[in-house]
């Protein structure tokens, strides 16, 4: 039976190019970007060769790039490395309500540490409020995070918009302190931009953003690498300390092969990006219409427009996620859910609760994401399974009686 | 002998062998009364229950109703139906409590509402850990119907 | 199914042990509604702190007090919000529910508790000490340690006083029977026949008992549990 992988956000499989550029450094190019050698100083070229190559595509200085294991590992870095090195200029900071786990464990934990955090509001679609944004920022705000694009409903954030807010924000501090310089330092703007890398731009000037994240495994690059972008003029308290890799913000051995993948990713991603996300947006659009026209009771979760070119986020009425996912699983078909029964502290997607969904509404979401493999023929597929699936749900379930 | 201490893992139960491309998320009997449930009542419309138990709710993520038809001679359950709003683990705890509360004749009430969600979760082979509650409302929802056939009788 | 949930007020909070507090709750309207000691309510919260949705606890109170008592032991986000509950809050409760307790046909009793599975045995052994009940009632209570045994102080006055209940401790890190088992049991009970045993704790302490009493011939209809989770 054919598979149809549909969770392209969840993560994706490795470019064929790619892998064959990394397994080289997992075989005889196996040195330590720290050692004096030929071999070592390879592995070093090919480490700032692709911290260049990142570099380029968001626009800043290689200095500024700072290779990670995973996203969750930079967006920690930035929380808590802004947290360690700014609390004493002030303990508030600002976080949307959807923001990636990452980000609001971060904030959670810092919370318990005596820092005061602001969870902003985000409308039925998922938009952040920026009203609220505004009223929440203090002189004693160190960091406002916002995701660019969450990765449950597609929705899109005007991160340059929410950047303004910001700078205009700092600049009355600014004249209100009687600072030397024209704008205040702080607040720092940082962006999970992990959905968003390979979809939409990542020119850090264009989005004003201080610090950024992104990671190798949504964009046919490898799992267990990740990148933070850090403005030079910031100080990061470091996670992980030891040998002085990455400028001292992230020891260990760097692993050579993984950063050539997500160098390499990066540079594919950006070089498909208009192509794909046309191709893409007009699948999603096709999947999104179709669904809502042929299985009653179904409604679109996130923003019409403002979404990511591949996502797609539905609720069907009277019926649960995790059932859905395996029926679909059953006939080849692989996607994701926000209901409870798949997340670790049973509660459902906090995503979807956030948007004021209901509950049971939130139970009952299917989460499609397209990738670079699939095609109209698959699509037609999943309309073909689909409605007979959640009929067949509906049959069953207690919530749909006559 | 000491009873086993369940691991606080999210302790997927996977069956089959793990290596080959068979095994699945849940059980083998899991997989049949989730894909092949039994007993579900498509049309409540006309059905005359001797008793109706509800339990959960949709906001929770699991929602059972089970209707049974009690035999007044023997006091068994003769019938058992039921419908689902649940994940997997939930469908195919109700499906197969139904099927135990039915087979062999039927189970007599009183032993029937002493049935546990340890005898369910035998039955299918396992859930993990975190779908425990599943069989627990399955369970609740025959009791519940037991009890209201008792009350109005 | 009868989901009439009422308002309820915190009057007390009462440190039973490491981890351990029962609340004290009093009706903000009318009189305590009546129930069956070993069954449990429905607690929810009045904002959305943890939801919307409401946990089941046992009561560890008995009818004829006009509060209702709750012991939880934290251990999550629902149980650690409880704790955080300051004297004064409301909070609503479910019509109690379960049908964890004996029946009046059954004389001789076992109760086997795993740590905090002691709240419903609590309410339980307080009825029937006050209507002085004709039951046998053995109590297996298992902890990790005397500091984390809630009511024990309380149970073995009880015991020491009123010749119908037994008790025997296990503190897992310190006895050498550091379980219950069927080996520990038949010591005490002589035999395992002809006694109703009543299983309340972890799904995991649960489950080990069930199953052990079973594989020693104990018929199914003479086990009753109730699992936390």
């Amino acid at each position: 039976m054919k598979t149809i992988y549909l969770d392209y956000a969840a993560t994706t499989y490795i470019d064929a190019g790619i892998f064959k550029k990394i397994a080289p450094y997992l075989k005889k190019n196996f040195g330590n970007p720290s050692s004096l050698y030929l071999i070592g100083r390879q592995a070093k070229v090919a480490v700032e060769s692709a911290r260049a190559s990142v570099a380029k595509i968001l626009g800043v200085n290689s200095r500024e790039i700072i290779f990670t294991g995973s996203g969750a590992e930079s967006d920690n870095l930035a929380i808590f490395g802004v947290a360690g090195t700014y609390s004493n200029k002030g303990k508030h900071i600002i976080v949307s309500k959807i923001e990636h786990k990452a980000v609001l464990e971060s904030a959670k934990k810092l919370e318990k540490e005596g820092f005061k955090i602001t969870y902003l509001g985000v409308d039925s679609k998922g938009l952040v409020n920026l009203a609220e944004l505004k009223k929440s920022l203090r002189p004693d705000t160190i960091l406002v995070s916002i995701m660019y694009a969450n990765n449950e409903i597609g929705t899109i954030q005007p991160i340059t918009k929410i950047s303004e807010i910001i700078s205009n924000f700092k600049k009355t501090k600014s004249y209100k302190l009687k600072a030397k310089s024209l704008t205040a330092a702080l607040p720092l703007f940082h962006t999970d931009a992990c959905q968003a890398a390979g979809a939409l731009t990542l020119s850090v000037k264009k989005l004003g953003v201080d610090l950024l994240t992104i990671n190798g495994s949504k964009i046919y690059g490898p799992k267990g690498v990740g990148c933070l972008y850090k403005s030079e003029d910031i100080k990061l308290e470091p996670l992980i300390v030891g040998g002085g890799q990455e400028n001292n913000l992230r020891a260990g051995t760097e692993n050579v092969a993984l950063i050539v993948g997500f160098g390499e990713a990066l540079k594919l991603a950006e070089k498909l990006k208009n192509k794909e996300n046309k191709r893409l947006m007009n699948l999603r659009d096709y999947l999104i219409k179709n669904i809502l026209k042929l299985i009653p009771h179904s409604r679109l979760n996130g923003h019409m427009t403002k979404r990511l070119p591949n996502n797609i986020n539905i609720s069907f009425d009277g019926i649960e996620g995790e059932s859905l996912v395996l029926m679909l699983d059953k006939q080849g078909v692989s996607a994701s859910t926000g209901s409870a029964c798949t997340s670790s502290d049973l509660t459902p997607s906090h995503v979807l609760l956030a948007t004021g969904l209901a509950p049971e509404l939130a139970h009952g979401s299917l989460r499609l994401t397209l990738g670079r493999k699939t095609t109209k023929r698959d699509l037609d597929y999943v309309l073909k399974i689909l409605p007979e699936i959640v009929h067949k749900l509906r049959k069953i379930s207690s919530t749909t009686l006559r | 002998m000491k009873y086993k201490k369940i691991k606080k893992t999210k302790g997927d139960v996977i069956s089959g062998d793990k290596y080959k491309e068979k095994s699945w998320v849940y059980s083998e009997t899991v997989k049949d009364h989730f894909f092949h449930p039994r007993n579900v009542l498509l049309d409540d419309t006309h059905y005359e229950a001797d008793g109706i138990g509800v339990t959960g709710s949709p906001a929770c993520g699991d929602m059972m109703i089970v209707w049974i038809k009690v035999d007044k001679k023997s006091q068994k359950i003769k019938e058992c139906k039921w419908r689902t709003f649940g994940c997997a683990s939930a469908i195919a705890s109700t499906s197969i409590m139904s099927v135990m509360v039915t087979e062999n004749g039927g189970m007599d009430i009183k032993k029937a509402m002493n049935l546990k969600p340890q005898q369910i979760l035998e039955r299918l082979g396992g859930l993990p850990d975190r779908k425990f509650h599943c069989s627990v409302l399955g369970d609740a929802a025959l009791r519940e119907a037991i009890d209201d056939y008792v009350r109005k009788k | 199914m009868s989901e009439k949930n009422s308002l309820f007020i915190l009057k007390d909070k009462i440190v039973e042990a490491d981890d351990i507090i029962t609340f004290k709750f009093f009706p903000v309207k009318g009189k305590m509604f009546s129930f069956i000691p070993g069954q449990f309510v429905n607690i929810y919260f009045l904002d959305d702190r943890c939801g919307e949705q409401g946990k089941p606890y046992s009561i560890s109170s008995i009818p004829s007090d006009d509060f209702l008592n709750i012991t939880v032991k934290k251990i999550g986000k629902f149980s650690g919000a409880l704790h955080n509950l300051k004297i004064g809050e409301k909070v609503e409760i479910s019509s109690p529910r379960g049908y964890f307790y004996p029946e009046n046909r059954m004389k001789n009793i076992v109760f086997l508790a795993g740590g905090i599975g002691i709240t419903p045995f609590y309410g339980i052994i307080k009825d029937y000490f006050n209507d002085k009940t004709d039951k046998n009632i053995f109590l297996f209570y298992s902890n990790k340690t005397k500091n984390s045994a809630a009511f024990s102080d309380n149970l073995d006055y009880l015991a020491e006083n009123w010749p119908k209940l037994k008790i025997v401790h296990i503190f897992t890190r310190e006895n050498e029977f550091n379980r219950i088992n069927i080996k520990m049991l038949k010591k005490y009970l002589k035999n395992l026949d002809k006694k109703y045993y009543f299983i309340c704790g972890s799904v995991g302490f649960v489950t080990g008992l069930w199953k052990e009493l079973k594989e020693n011939k104990v018929k199914e209809e003479y086990i009753r549990v109730e699992s936390f989770y």
